[in-house]
This record gives C-alpha cells, structure tokens and sequence, in this order.
C-alpha cells in the first residue's frame, strides 16, 4: 500500500468510526465538585455527582492542550511497541477507550508471524497518518476504538474500528497533558520487570511462555504474581536477553493510567534460536481483567463514585491540587460516596462487618438510598467525624486504603464502630437541629425545589418541614434514612403544630417505651387525617374548619392507640 | 428608650450579609409600628424590638434566620405569637416570639419576665419539637443580632463549611464561645434565671437537662 492509500484508509476509518454512534462531548471543562442544580427525579434522583458546566475560554484552551497531549500519549505507546517489531505480517491490535479525549488502553495483543524481516518502519508517516484520526476521536468519540496494525515490508498499515463495549470501570474521564510516567509507577513497574525477567528462560531451541497479572489500585502497581510457565523440549536453558525488560516494561506502563482496583494479565511468549547465550521474549497480549461486576444495588453509587474519583484523582495527579484542599471541597454527600465506594467498591467492606454490621449492611445494599443513609448518619455524627472521615478517604481516594496508617486505621474503625453503636441510641438535641436543618436544605434545594416559592405562609415564611417518623424515633428504625425524601414533608405553621400535638399526646402516654410498630401506626394516622395538606398550600380560609375536624378525629384515634 | 436608639448589632448582621454575600430579604419600616411596651397578648414589646421595627419591617435570611415582619399589611409578631397559642404551654405561651428558624418549629422570642430595669428584654431559642424548652441566646434583642452576626461570620468565612449546610455549627450548641461573651446573660445563667425555661419536666426530661447541663458548663467553661 502506498502513502496515498493509506491516507485513504485511514480517512475511510475516520467516517466508519464517526458513523458507528460517536457522541458529541458538550462539556468541555470542570466546574468543580458541585451537585447539579436539580435531581433528575424529586427525591430519590441520583444527586451526588461531578457536575461539568461550560468552562472559560482559559480551561477550553489546556483542554485542547490536554487532548493534544493524550493523542500524543495514545501515538508514542503504539510506535514503542511497533517500532521494536521488523517480521513482515505482524499484527499488533490496541484498544482504547476514549472519553472526553482520555485515552484508556484496555488491551494490546501481538499476533504471531513468521514472515521475512522488513525494512525498518519510519515513525514520521506512522504518526503523521495516524494523529489527524486520533485527534478527531479525541474531540467527538466516547467508546471503545481498536486500531490493528499490519506490518508490511517498508512500513505499518493501521485500521481502526469501534468496538461496542461497556465503559469499563478503569477509564480516565480526563485529559491528561502529561505525557510521561510519574516516577513512583515507574520504578514499582520497573522493580517487577526486573523480577520477571529473571524468570523467563527458554529450553535451547524450544519456546516458551509464561503469564504474569499485576494488580492495579489507579496509577500504583500494587502486586504482581508469575502465572502458568510452558516451555516446549529442547537443550539446556537459555535467559532472556536485554531486550525483554525493555518490551515488558513498555507494555505494562501504559496500563498505569487507568483508575480504580483492577488487574492486567500479560502473557509473554519466548524463543531460542540457533546458538544464541539467550532467549527472545515479547509481550503477545496484555489485557485488563475486571472485577466481578458488584451487585446492581450498588451499582448505580459505583458509577457515581467512579465519576467522582476520576476527577479526584485528576485533580491530584494532573492538577498536583493539595489532597487537603481537595478535602475542603467534598460535600457530606461525596464524603459519604468515597466511604462506599473506597470500602464496597474495592470489597473491603468486609473487613468491617463484623464491626459495623448494620452500617456496612445498609451501604452495601441500598444503592444511593444506602449513600444518603451514611451521609445522614455524617450530619448526626457532627463535625469531627466529618472532617475525619473527609480527611481519611481523600488519602483513600488520591493514594489507595493502603497509604492509612496504623493509627488512622484504628480511627476509621473508631468512627464505625461509634456510628454503629449510635443507630440505636435516641438523638440528642444539637444532632437534632443538625438533621432538621438539613432536611429543610434537601427538602427545598433538592426534593422540591419547585415548592420553595409556592409552600409560604402570609408572612413570606416558608412552610415547616415534617419528619412523618420523628427524629425523636430514629432511633427504633436504624437502616431508615430519616432525612430521606419520602420522610420529610412540607407543612403550614398550623397543620405541624397540631400534627406535633398529637406526637406530644402519644410520647406521653408511652415515654420511652414506643415500640416501632406504634410509631408506625402513629405515623399512619398523621398521614391519614393530614395527607390532605402535606406538600400543599394551607388556606385557613378553607382548610380551618377542615382541619379542626381532622384534629378531633386524629385525637381520637391516638387515644385508641395509647390508652390510658 | 425610644425607637430611634442605636442598634449596632443589627449593623453587624446587615453589614456581614452583604460582606458575605447572604441572600437577605428586608421589609420597609412603618410609621404605625409598636412602641416599646405595647401590650401585645397582654405581654409587653421589647423596647429594643421595638426599635427593630422602627427601622426595618421585617429581615429574613433565606432559610436561616426569620424575624417577623410587621408592617402595614401583615403584623407577623402578633400572628406568630397568636398562633401557638392553642398548642404552647406555659410558661411558654408568655414569651413573646419574634422570630423563627426558617422551615422550622424552632422559634426566637424575647422573656417579658426577665425584662431588666430599662425594660429590656433577653432573647432564648425554643425548641417545641418534644419536651418543650428554651436555651438562652443573648441578655437583648440587638446582643442577639450581634451574636447572629458572628455567628454568620464564622459559619461564611469557612469556605469548607458555607456551602455544606450539614456540616454548619448548631446554633447556639455549637458556639459556646459566641453567647459566653455576653456578660449580662451569663451572670443571669449562672443565677439560674433561665432554669424555669430550661429544666422542664417531660418525657425525656433528663436527656435533655443532661445536654443542656453539659452546653452550660461549655459556656462557664469559655467564660472564664
């Protein structure tokens, strides 16, 4: 093929790839940690999440910049592998996963040849041809994209496809302007490479092949453990030659930029010939294997916090921002996203359920339900154990559980093991104000924020807001979120005093013993007599005789309830 | 007194709110507001209240602190305190209730009882959630502005606290230092002048005297 069809090919490849269901990137920049102004659905939306808005001409330009740089990025890791390989016929396939111009490798396989030796391949036309398709991909494509490239006798010939895929849970959501390795990956890859190589040998005249997986925890290689080793027969054994660290280590540090837990298999394939004092090693396929997919429960507070800890990390990394003005940033909402998605997203829940088996039991079960749970919990626990636990998953998020220490290891087992201990207890009164004042923030910012202009009194003050289960019993329902949406209702000044009233009537008639069940029924017969008003204007002028007789009947019915 | 005296701890909460950028809603004065002492349900106006009225007709803080307007087309003070009527207590119903937390039951209001030898008036937090009760918060109306200002302050100068509603102070609970400074209301702390609003029977009476026994001790404990 000549340069002009293979220009060809690869603007044919362009159109397939732009027709095969390319998005369009609208946002272009970052507005911070900030909850989008309104959940998609009142009350039980999905609300904790980065929010992307449109940027300034300013973050717009190091975007470009930082997409260009990723382009860069995805064509020198192609060329490092390519350019070490001369046998005509050769394939080498790498597949990516861009989005918002990140580039994710997912996998790269070498497919075997045994064609005659080519010239070499110049890099010039390599690049050249292929980073006018790279960059358009960049700005319009989310999804998976394979390039396959054919070697040929004087030159690579690259086709590229999508590839339809889920997105897979270590992509990069960020560009990167960074182009090299940081230094600490670097020498972890580098130290195991070293190990590795001393382990592959290669029968004289025979081949051989060995698997090796590393783990994975966001740019850190966190372990690595040889896997089945084969070699044909043959004399005796020969090492791998000086090339094979080399190959080894180019092959793995681009799976350094990924995020989150995760695993890379890479199956190396080794060969002796003729009289040589050593083997010749090569990276046949490297691959990323994920973890089991978590519990669909869970699942759509994973996505979120995988959101989340895409720009966390990003920030840190690329950015280099503080970890403790990072810290600063996160709202109780993402706190409570990074506790379950740093202890249930990477399985260490586990390890604290013994400890904390209601807490861990509720995250683990309730989805964003369960995320809201903990963050309800935060807002009782008060300001200290918020900023602990800030101060503690943001070292999660940015350098992996692994970087606590002993003693704050036993602080994050502290805070659990407290706030287990609490559910059960009966809230005080600051804790109280704390969760009302709250509720009353979510009910108008977030569950309805179309009320916030409707539910006013005749003063201009907006209407109460009413837990139907009091907090005075949150305590006899543990895994509720009592500041959940479905508890909290909206009440004018005279409908909330009367509803309390009766709350007042039962509370002394039952003191402390108030099984669940009776705040139950309780709870049905304010929802009974006083549904009519919840969330709804109050017009004394028709609602008073109403209300009256609503009163008498609910006494009535406490009365029943609670005799005397 | 008159309603012309100086008020400079609502000086401090306007200026804090507009230094901070707090959304805040005022009404204009009326001619025809209250003077200090009129008779309202039988309980005297505050006379620094009063002066409140006569410059401003009412002043709301988005979903914090709510003083009632009164002006030509609504008097909330009078409302507000007739509402609760049928539902408050004594000696409750003879505070005289000025203001709110917004969105809530929690209600600001002067103590006519422990009016000082000018008349003036010292402000307490009622929380009529459960067992009624009300903590102190200043020893008069316009101590109260001060304290809400720097209370604002502290919670708005924290950009890691501002925006996190959550994870603001608990007004006062949280801010011992800010209500010890007031002298006047600690010396009547300490004489127990407030024990009558504090220390209430009920169903869960000594939890409460217990937190509220270990907030005075902060207070005591901050004073010195």
């Amino acid at each position: 093929m000549t340069r002009r069809t293979c220009g060809r090919a690869v603007a044919v490849g362009l159109a397939v790839l732009l027709a095969q269901g390319c998005s369009t990137v609208s946002h272009t920049g970052r507005s911070g940690f900030s909850l989008p102004e309104r959940a998609s659905s009142p009350g039980e939306a999905t609300f904790v999440s980065t929010q992307w808005s449109s940027s300034s001409p300013e973050d717009r330009s190091e975007d470009a910049e930082a997409r260009r740089a990723e382009v860069e990025w995805a064509l020198a890791r192609m060329w490092e592998v390519a350019s070490g390989v001369e046998q005509v016929g050769t394939v080498l396939e790498f597949t990516f996963w861009v989005e918002r111009g990140a580039f994710t490798l997912l996998s790269q396989h070498r497919s075997a040849a045994g064609g005659e030796k080519g010239q070499p391949a110049k890099a010039e036309s390599f690049t050249r041809e292929l980073r006018g398709l790279l960059a358009v991909l960049a700005e319009t494509r989310t999804g998976a994209l394979v390039f396959t490239l054919h070697r040929e006798r004087s030159r690579w010939r690259v086709d590229s496809a999508a590839a339809s895929r889920e997105e897979p849970p270590e992509a990069r959501k960020h560009p990167a302007r960074r182009m090299e390795t940081t230094a600490g990956p670097l020498l972890a890859v580098q130290a195991m490479t070293k190990q590795v190589v001393r382990l592959l040998q290669v029968p004289a005249g025979a081949s051989a092949r060995m698997t090796v997986e590393l783990t994975l925890e966001d740019d850190r290689l966190t372990g690595w453990k040889s896997g089945p080793y084969q070699a044909g027969s043959g004399g005796g054994v020969r090492p791998a030659d000086g090339w094979t660290a080399q190959s080894l280590t180019l092959a793995v540090l681009p799976f350094t930029r990924g995020l989150g837990p995760r695993t890379v298999r890479v199956e190396l394939s080794g060969t002796h010939e003729g009289a040589s004092a050593t083997s010749h090693w090569w990276v046949e396929r490297a691959e990323t294997l994920r973890p089991a997919p978590p519990d669909e429960a869970v699942e759509d507070v994973l996505r979120e916090y995988r959101r989340l800890h895409a720009e966390i990390f990003h920030r840190y990394r690329e950015e280099m921002v503080d970890s403790v003005k990072l810290a600063g940033a996160f709202t109780l909402e993402q706190v409570a996203l990074c506790a379950i998605g740093g202890l249930v997203g990477k399985g260490l829940h586990v390890a604290f359920e013994a400890l904390a088996p209601t807490v861990m039991r509720v995250v683990t079960r309730g989805g964003t339900a369960g995320m809201r749970w903990l963050r309800t919990q935060l807002v009782r626990a008060g300001r200290k154990d918020q900023e602990l636990l800030r101060r503690l998953f943001v070292r999660v998020e940015t350098e992996g559980f692994d970087s606590l220490s002993t003693a704050e290891r036993k602080e994050l087992t502290e805070l659990l093991r407290r706030m287990e201990q609490s559910l059960t207890v009966k809230l005080k009164d600051k804790p109280k104000d704390a969760l009302r004042a709250k509720a009353q923030q979510d009910f108008y910012g977030i569950f309805h924020p179309e009320l916030a202009a409707v539910l006013k009194g005749s003063r201009g003050e907006r209407y109460d807001i009413h837990h139907l289960i009091p907090l005075e019993y949150a305590h006899l329902f543990p895994e509720l979120d009592i500041n959940a949406a479905a508890n909290l209702k909206a009440l004018g000044k005279p409908v909330h005093e009367g509803i309390n009233k009766l709350w007042n009537l039962f509370r002394m008639e039952v003191g402390d013993r108030a099984s669940p069940e009776q705040v139950r029924q309780m709870t049905a017969i304010t929802r009974r007599h006083f549904e009519s008003w919840f969330n709804k204007v109050y017009e004394p002028s028709q609602s008073d005789a109403l209300f009256q007789r609503a009163m008498t009947a609910a006494l009535d019915d406490v009365r029943a309830l609670v005799p005397k | 007194m008159t309603n012309d005296t100086s008020l400079p701890g609502l000086d401090r909460l306007l200026a804090t709110c507009e230094k901070y950028s707090v959304q805040v809603n005022t009404r204009k004065p009326w001619g025809g507001a209250s003077d200090a002492g009129t008779l309202l349900l039988g309980l005297p106006l505050d006379p620094m209240l009063a002066a409140f009225y006569s410059r401003l007709g009412g002043l709301h803080l988005d979903f914090d602190l709510f003083v009632e307007p009164c002006d030509e087309q609504v008097n909330g003070i009078l409302m507000a305190n007739e509402e609760v009527q049928p539902y408050w207590p004594e000696p409750f119903r003879s505070l005289v209730i000025f203001g709110c937390r917004e969105a809530s039951a929690y209600r600001y209001a002067t103590v006519p009882s422990l009016a000082d030898a000018q008349g003036l008036q010292p402000v307490v937090k009622v929380d009529p959630y459960e067992d009624f009760y009300a903590l102190p918060i200043a020893s008069n109306v316009d101590r109260f502005f001060d304290t809400y200002a720097r209370y604002l302050e502290l919670v708005y100068m924290d950009p890691e606290i501002r925006e996190e509603r959550g994870a603001w102070p608990v007004f006062p609970w949280d801010v011992p230092e800010l209500i010890a400074t007031d002298r006047t209301l600690m010396r009547m702390l300490v004489e127990g002048r407030f024990d009558f609003l504090m220390f209430r029977q009920g169903v869960g009476a000594e939890r409460t005297h217990e937190e509220i026994r270990e907030w005075i001790a902060q207070l005591r404990a901050v004073s010195t």
